[in-house]
């Protein structure tokens, strides 16, 4: 009889690791999640770009922290506070002439914007993976072990650190958006564009934001994904993408909240099948992400969290 | 002051007659000319031009963008490849069947379409497109599809007695798939210039308004995804006659991208566009690799040369988006406005043309034509 079932899932350790090594993962495509979504929320549109700029931020920390000899919090900071300037900058000068056009402009330009940074950054640094700065310690040893024995139940200090600076960036989004002047206007172009204009918010400078914040965010999403893989290069974040994406479309393109929750489902779902059942190798885990995203879209186009758009023709 | 040429009239069908004669006499010097390596990516070139006409009747005409079309190349090109390398299939039936499939596929992946757009579906297609490679590495299949390593097929088809021209069998080979893509242009042009066609294009451009009109949008959406996946399949299958076998990753996001590249250089909205696409998509990374290769500066290692095309990719989509919308058909099209303007026929034309007794005719003179035309014109 050909066992369908992995027995060594209901053991309580393994399966204690599945969820753990799940929400490591989830938490990962919610960071990405989240970047997507912060340009989605005021611009309608999913920038295919985001994870390059991610991956291009990673390399300049690597090369401010390890070849120039900056501390690497002051490193990430600077990259930050960069990269969310070229954000800016790029929604400003690349995105905003054609963003109302009709037509597949916005698709077409962010598909550019990832064949040319992916390009740059392999032709820039190379196609052989380095060795990635780490924001946390990730030794052998670096890691709290919560049950002995086969198999193990181990808890890294990296996934900790992952989980916190994901909800400091959450927490902090949350903050800024909801109890200052700047994410109220950031809001309400998100709500309705054309009324935040009228009721005098600037909305290409909510546009910018939008851009800069997820550029952002990025550096830290990026810095997390370097951590666990341990090494560094051009394709870095290209697997990360499609989880990201699938994440969003499951807890909704316009919500915060959608993007981490539906991070998490798709990590614990990419984990914890594969390991349940025996005929489902690890590589068709992609698959399971492509299953989730494309049942989500058809059943409910607006995500679990996200608002349904009502349009006039 | 550009000359005027009636739709239909004698001089627009001499026209015709010799702009599709011309590139048919350049086709075949071509292949008499050029050395076989030239053949094999010219028959690249006209095997993808073939999966762009499908993505360009999906995206351009349809308004639903695509970046899944590698997959159906994909599935088509394996479809032939299993049924030449391991049943010993030949080539030519290989094509309806690798068109099933496709049509079986493009249906699938329609039916997301009916309920999402724009980007969303953009994203849908680019799962599909990410995921397909790792479905044909995966183990289960990997008997049939070869897995990584990818799948060897030989057409090894030589040039048949009763071709009077001089050309090498490479060429010949060519020449079929030539032929192929001209048939994909022709069924093409004749669909959107038919009532479907017509729909297509409202549907595009105004959905509601199409509905209210009777249209079933959520079977047309479908059923153009099934169609224009069907064109990437042939396509696809056809290009095993280019005799580099399959590969998994090279029916992956890159070809995607690819195509839709095409199909923006091309012009969006055209079918010949996709001829001009599937050229540019071959040649241009052929010749920024080439050139990049000597400039060993601009490198950290020479061997990633080939990066450089995807740099050139980059900046001609963003540009391309900004300086020529409309593709190189529209400023081909702006240049043939300079030399004829070609207008339709009115009704008292057509019947100064056709007389009662039925027979033929030919039209009044052209300064008639053209004064007759500018009057009837608002």
């Amino acid at each position: 009889m050909f066992a369908l079932i992995n027995d060594h899932f209901f053991q309580l350790s393994y399966f204690l690791q599945l969820v753990a090594n799940g929400l490591l993962n989830g938490a990962l495509y919610a960071g990405t999640a989240l970047t997507v979504v912060l340009v989605f929320l005021t611009t309608g549109h999913i920038n295919f770009a985001q994870g390059e700029m991610a991956t291009m931020s990673v390399f300049i920390v690597f090369v401010l922290s390890q070849e120039a000899g900056v501390p690497l919090g002051l490193a990430v900071i600077l990259t930050i506070i960069l990269s969310a300037v070229v954000g800016a900058v790029i929604e400003r000068t690349v995105v905003r002439p054609v963003e109302l056009r009709e037509g597949h402009g916005m698709l077409i330009i962010s598909l550019g914007l990832y064949l040319l940074l992916n390009a740059l950054i392999a032709i820039i640094w190379g196609t052989v993976p380095l060795t990635a700065p780490k924001l946390f310690p990730a030794g052998l040893d670096d890691q709290f072990v919560l049950v002995e024995g086969k198999p193990r139940f181990v808890i890294t200090y990296g996934a900790i650190g992952t989980w916190v600076l994901l909800a400091v960036v959450v927490t902090t989004l949350t903050l800024v958006l909801n109890k200052t002047k700047l994410g109220l206007g950031y809001r309400a172009v998100a709500s309705n564009r054309e009324s935040a204009s009228l009721h005098g918010v600037q909305v290409g400078r909510m546009l910018m934001f939008g851009w800069g914040a997820a550029a952002g965010t990025g550096v830290l999403v990026g810095m997390l994904v370097a951590q666990k893989n341990g090494s560094l290069d051009f394709n870095l974040m290209g697997p990360i993408l499609i989880y990201g994406f699938a994440a969003a479309a499951l807890g909704g393109f316009d919500s915060i909240k959608g993007a981490v929750v539906g991070g998490l489902i798709v990590g614990l779902v990419e984990s914890l099948v594969p390991g349940l059942f025996t005929f489902i190798g690890g590589e068709l885990s992609l698959g399971i992400a492509l299953a989730v995203m494309i049942a989500i879209l058809i059943v409910r186009p607006e995500g679990l969290f996200g608002r349904r758009q009502v349009t006039r023709a | 002051m550009s000359a005027k040429v009636v739709k239909g009239s004698r001089t627009h069908r001499l026209i015709q007659v010799g702009a599709y004669g011309g590139c048919a006499v350049a086709v075949l010097l071509v292949a008499m000319t050029q050395p076989d390596f030239r053949m094999i990516q010219l028959t690249q070139a006209a095997t993808l031009a073939m999966a762009m006409v499908g993505l360009n009747m999906l995206t351009g005409y349809t308004g639903l963008a695509s970046l899944g079309h590698s997959a159906f190349v994909g599935v088509g090109a394996y479809t032939a490849a299993i049924l030449i390398a391991d049943h010993g299939w030949p080539l030519l039936a290989t094509i309806p069947v690798s068109i099933v499939f496709g049509i079986v596929l493009g249906a699938l992946l329609g039916l997301p379409a009916i309920r999402t757009h724009g980007m969303y579906l953009g994203l849908v297609t680019f799962a599909v497109a990410a995921v397909f490679p790792v479905i044909i590495k995966s183990e289960a299949l990997s008997d049939r599809t070869g897995g990584a390593n990818g799948k060897r097929v030989d057409v090894a088809w030589v040039k048949p007695d009763w071709f009077p021209f001089d050309v090498t069998d490479r060429a010949w080979r060519f020449l079929v798939a030539a032929t192929g893509c001209a048939v994909a242009c022709l069924v093409a042009s004749n669909i959107i210039r038919s009532r479907v066609g017509r729909t297509l294009i409202s549907i595009r451009d105004n959905p509601t308004a199409a509905a209210v009109s009777g249209m079933q949008l959520a079977r047309w959406k479908t059923s153009v995804f099934a169609a224009s996946a069907a064109f990437a399949a042939a396509g696809g299958a056809l290009g095993s006659i280019a005799g580099t076998g399959v590969a998994p990753d090279s029916y992956g996001f890159l070809l995607a991208v690819q195509l839709l590249l095409g199909i923006v250089l091309g012009g969006i909205g055209t079918v010949s566009g996709a001829i001009i696409g599937g050229l540019a998509v071959v040649f241009l990374p052929y010749y920024t690799s080439e050139w990049a290769s000597g400039k060993s500066f601009l490198f950290v290692d020479p061997a990633d040369s080939g990066l450089m095309a995807n740099v050139v990719y980059g900046l001609l989509l963003i540009s391309c988006v900004y300086v020529a919308p409309g593709g190189a058909v529209s400023l081909l099209r702006s240049v043939r406005k300079r030399l004829f303007v070609v207008v339709p026929a009115t009704p008292e034309l057509r019947d100064a043309g056709r007389p009662a007794t039925g027979a033929a005719q030919d039209l009044p003179p052209q300064p008639q034509v053209s004064t007759t035309v500018k009057e009837t014109i608002p």
